[in-house]
């Protein structure tokens, strides 16, 4: 398990972090999101030990991160920002994970870079960014960690590479118990892999959850009466938004699927339709502007 | 696949080693340029590069300190480089290592990639022994290079460089990015030099009378590069055990960095400085080391010599205003990587170097303690150097010391009559002569000041002083005796005149000797006239000891006892003789 407690940053005047909890179960695979600025990458630097927090926790295990190289054994970092040494290749580069981290496998590292189709022997400067992310990830796989850090990870990557990528992140997960955080803005992505979502706002927590409960918490509904609109409908029910276009309205209520529909059915709508809302609609309604902006985002 | 003992110490040290291997094959080339091929070269004739060998192996040859230098800086930017670009922050502080462990391997892996070139070099050295010559006088070279010599050479060499990379290691660990790392590396490494020169340079100009070697050697010898260069002179105690102090100095400026290292916030990386603090005291120290040699060169070229007065005072005040300002706002500007630097934060910045400027010119433009003016109290006094251009030949230029409390009052009255002469100007003096007087005080403590003293027919009290204090009985004493030492250790002399000399017979000495003790004793003005004028006709070459030094005595005129003897000997008839002959 990853834990930040009470995570503070700030620098240069800049509050980048401002009291951030979070929690990252064994074994899970956590989507941290956010809008641009929000802090992903800081919280993630935090938790490879290479920044330390002004103020707060951050723990693998019960155990502090910082300058305990015991526990970086453990972590797996694949940053945005790559960075290989001149005129290094794969095999290099190897060589240097592998004298740096117990637990290399070296016939992991191979099977990889074959199903990546990348050169061990081709200088790193001349691949591509997104071959150069692969050649990251096969490195930091290699090192089989506990604890994979991923800061957008698929930025740059093609469908099928993406594939084999979440495929090696899931099998090991599922395999190894291997607890990863991965921050995207592709949410769509994500939301066919992660099991919990975390929203950051202006370094902060915003939503924190299980993607199965978000999903079934909130919930899209368009719906429109006819001639005799009862009182009061919604009563009893968690609207987060409510607009009228015309005789439908539009809503979105935090409330189970069937609680929803049991209520409302009973006024024999003309209209009603309940919709799950996609990761992007919920990251949208919970970081977006005000209502005009999320209406239009969102229905 | 688990690995056992593992270590990212150990692999990054070796990263580092193949990555910078070229480094220290370059640090090679250029010693062995530099030492070794001169001497490969002229292996047959090792008289040719004898005395470059020489200054070579004693580790003063400019050259190899110069790439002592180069080395030790290329090599920190080079293990440190990792430090000034975001994406190697992360990745390489992201490896299983603590920072401190970071720091070790890396400071480590280029201290040992430094010492392969220099061990390297030293042991090629052993191998120049053999170098031959037919020259009879020459050092020989299985003396120069034998091992002990080639092995100090080699750990001289190593405290140098040692110390250059502690203090760029520490700048690499306070600059953000690499160049600020190198330019910052060069300032902390020069800044000792630096500010001698412009405090000399300041106080020269402000303080009449200034003499800095004291401070001048004393801020030298904060660094082995200067060091060494002083040895050559003299000035400063020279042997390996002295060379070997620097070492825990740099020991500690590593643990400084190493502290600095652990303490630093990464996300400041690829700004000029990481710490705003340190940023603040080098844009305080450039504006300074800027703005002061700035006033003072405009004011030469502005004033072309003019003296110290209020005029002068205020027009320098407003000139180093004005370089303050502009110097400051380009440090600021390159220290916070923005070109609007206009705001409240700098002007209370400014408002800092203000004072300490302040400060400065308080004590150096308008002189509040009285430096030039100040004189001792005789009592006060233990003993008294003089050094004067005029009489050095007499005194085989060692400084005169003069003990007596009748010699001190004299010199006290020459040095007030100096500063009561400061507004002469040099143009209208007929002759002058540079002199240091440093007082001995009682409490432990030196007080040196330098002076030119100047003959004018209308402002002669300044040299009537001289005057009378080199006509004192104790300095008489002094001259005599120091020619008697010449005496004693003298193995041949010689008469010169222009460029022809002449051997005087060794049966001739004890009287010739006798006849210049004569005429110092009645040393007259027309005779300190004459030795300003500087156009002494005849040298005595006096040659002390087995070819150590040569003390050149000048004969004049009105040296009549010197003259009467040389001409009873025909040693003048035969000398004009034989000058006339050579101008043929």
């Amino acid at each position: 398990m990853i834990e930040t407690r009470g995570l503070t940053k700030k620098y240069d005047g800049f509050q980048a972090l401002s009291g951030l909890d979070m929690t990252v179960p064994s074994g899970s695979i956590y989507g941290l999101i956010g809008i641009n600025g929000s802090g992903k990458t800081t919280v993630l630097r935090h938790l490879a030990g290479v920044l330390r927090q002004d103020a707060g926790e951050i723990r693998f295990d019960g155990e502090d991160v910082w300058e305990n190289a015991a526990v970086k054994q453990h972590i797996g970092l694949v940053p945005d920002d790559l960075f290989f040494p001149n005129g290094y290749n794969l095999a290099g580069m190897k060589k240097i994970f592998a004298g740096s981290y117990a637990a290399w496998d070296d016939r992991r590292f191979h099977e990889m870079t074959q199903a990546f189709r990348l050169s061990e022997t081709a200088r790193l400067r001349n691949f591509s960014k997104g071959m150069k992310k692969q050649a990251m990830f096969c490195l930091v796989m290699s090192t089989m960690p506990k604890y994979l850090l991923l800061d957008e990870p698929i930025d740059g990557l093609d469908p099928i590479v993406r594939k084999l990528v979440w495929k090696y992140i899931v099998d090991d997960v599922a395999d190894r118990e291997m607890s990863v955080l991965v921050s995207s803005h592709n949410l769509r992505e994500m939301e066919g892999i992660c099991d919990h979502i975390g929203i950051l706002s202006a370094g902060s927590m915003k939503m924190e959850r299980e993607m199965d409960s978000l999903r079934g918490d909130l919930h899209k509904v368009q719906i429109a009466f006819g001639a005799g609109v009862p009182e009061n409908p919604f009563a009893g029910l968690n609207v987060l938004h409510h607009e009228k276009r015309g005789s439908v309205e539009l809503l979105l209520i935090s409330a189970p699927r069937d609680e929803i529909e049991s209520r409302l059915r009973v006024h024999d709508p003309l209209i009603f339709d309940i919709l799950p809302l996609s990761l992007e609609e919920i990251f949208i309604y919970e970081l977006g502007g005000d209502d005009d902006e999320i209406s239009s985002l969102i229905f | 696949m688990m690995k056992s003992a593992v270590s990212f110490s150990k692999t990054w040290m070796r990263e580092n080693f193949r990555r910078y291997w070229i480094v220290p094959v370059l640090g090679f080339m250029g010693y062995f340029l530099s030492s070794i091929l001169p001497v490969l070269l002229c292996y047959q004739r090792f008289d040719i590069v004898s005395s470059y060998a020489s200054i070579s192996i004693s580790n003063q040859n400019p050259a190899i300190i110069g790439i002592d230098c180069i080395l030790a800086v290329l090599m920190a930017v080079c293990v440190f480089s990792y430090l000034h670009n975001s994406a190697s922050v992360t990745m390489i502080h992201s490896f299983p290592s603590g920072r401190g462990q970071l720091f070790d391997a890396s400071a480590l892996s280029g201290f040992f990639m430094m010492l392969i070139p220099v061990a390297a070099n030293g042991i090629l050295m052993m191998s120049l022994s053999g170098a031959r010559t037919d020259v009879s006088d020459t050092v020989l070279a299985s003396e120069l290079f034998s091992p002990l010599r080639c092995l100090e050479w080699i750990a001289e060499t190593m405290i140098i460089i040692f110390f250059v990379y502690a203090l760029s290691v520490l700048a690499g660990v306070l600059a953000g990015n690499r160049t600020i790392h190198t330019l910052l590396a060069l300032f902390l490494n020069g800044l000792p030099f630096v500010l001698v020169i412009i405090i000399r340079m300041a106080e020269s100009m402000f303080l009449y009378g200034y003499s800095d070697e004291i401070l001048a050697n004393w801020t030298l010898r904060l660094s082995p590069v200067s060091y060494m260069a002083l040895k050559g002179t003299g000035s400063v105690p020279s042997g390996l055990q002295y060379e070997l102090l620097y070492l825990p100095a740099a020991a500690a400026v590593l643990i400084i960095a190493r502290l600095v290292y652990r303490r630093v916030k990464l996300e400041r990386e690829e700004r000029a400085c990481v710490f705003p603090l340190i940023a603040d005291i080098i844009c305080i120290l450039l504006t300074f080391i800027c703005a002061v040699p700035s006033a003072c060169l405009m004011m030469v070229v502005l004033t072309s010599g003019a003296h110290i007065n209020n005029s002068f005072r205020i027009r320098y005040l407003i000139l180093f205003v004005i370089f303050s300002a502009v110097y400051y706002l380009i440090s600021r500007a390159i220290a916070d990587g923005i070109t609007h630097v206009f705001n409240r934060s700098t002007l209370k910045k400014f408002g800092i170097y203000a004072v300490i400027a302040a400060v400065f010119l308080c004590f150096t433009v308008f002189d509040l303690s009285g430096y030039s003016t100040r004189t001792p109290e005789t009592s006060d006094v233990a003993a008294v150097e003089i050094t004067a251009d005029l009489v050095s030949d007499v005194t085989g230029y060692a400084p005169l010391r003069l003990t007596g409390r009748a010699a001190v009052n004299k010199t006290i009255a020459l040095q007030k009559e100096l500063i009561d002469s400061r507004e002469v100007n040099d143009a209208d003096a007929d002759w002058s002569t540079d002199i240091t007087i440093t007082y001995r005080l009682k409490n432990g403590t030196a007080m040196r000041r330098t002076y030119s003293c100047m003959y004018s027919k209308d402002h002669p009290e300044s040299f009537r002083a001289l005057q009378t204090l080199f006509a004192a009985p104790e300095v008489i004493e002094k001259f005599t005796g120091r020619i008697s030492k010449f005496q004693s250790r003298a193995s041949n002399i010689s008469l010169s005149l222009d460029e022809t000399a002449l051997q005087i017979h060794r049966s001739d000495w004890s009287r010739l000797f006798s006849a210049y003790r004569k005429d110092l004793r009645s040393i007259s003005g027309s005779t300190l006239k004459t030795l300003m004028k500087n156009s002494n006709l005849y040298f005595l070459n006096v040659e002390q000891g087995n070819n150590e030094s040569t003390i050149y005595l000048p004969v004049q005129k009105s040296d009549r006892n010197t003259m009467k003897f040389l001409q009873s000997r025909g040693y003048l008839k035969e000398l004009k003789t034989l000058n006339s002959e050579s101008d043929k």
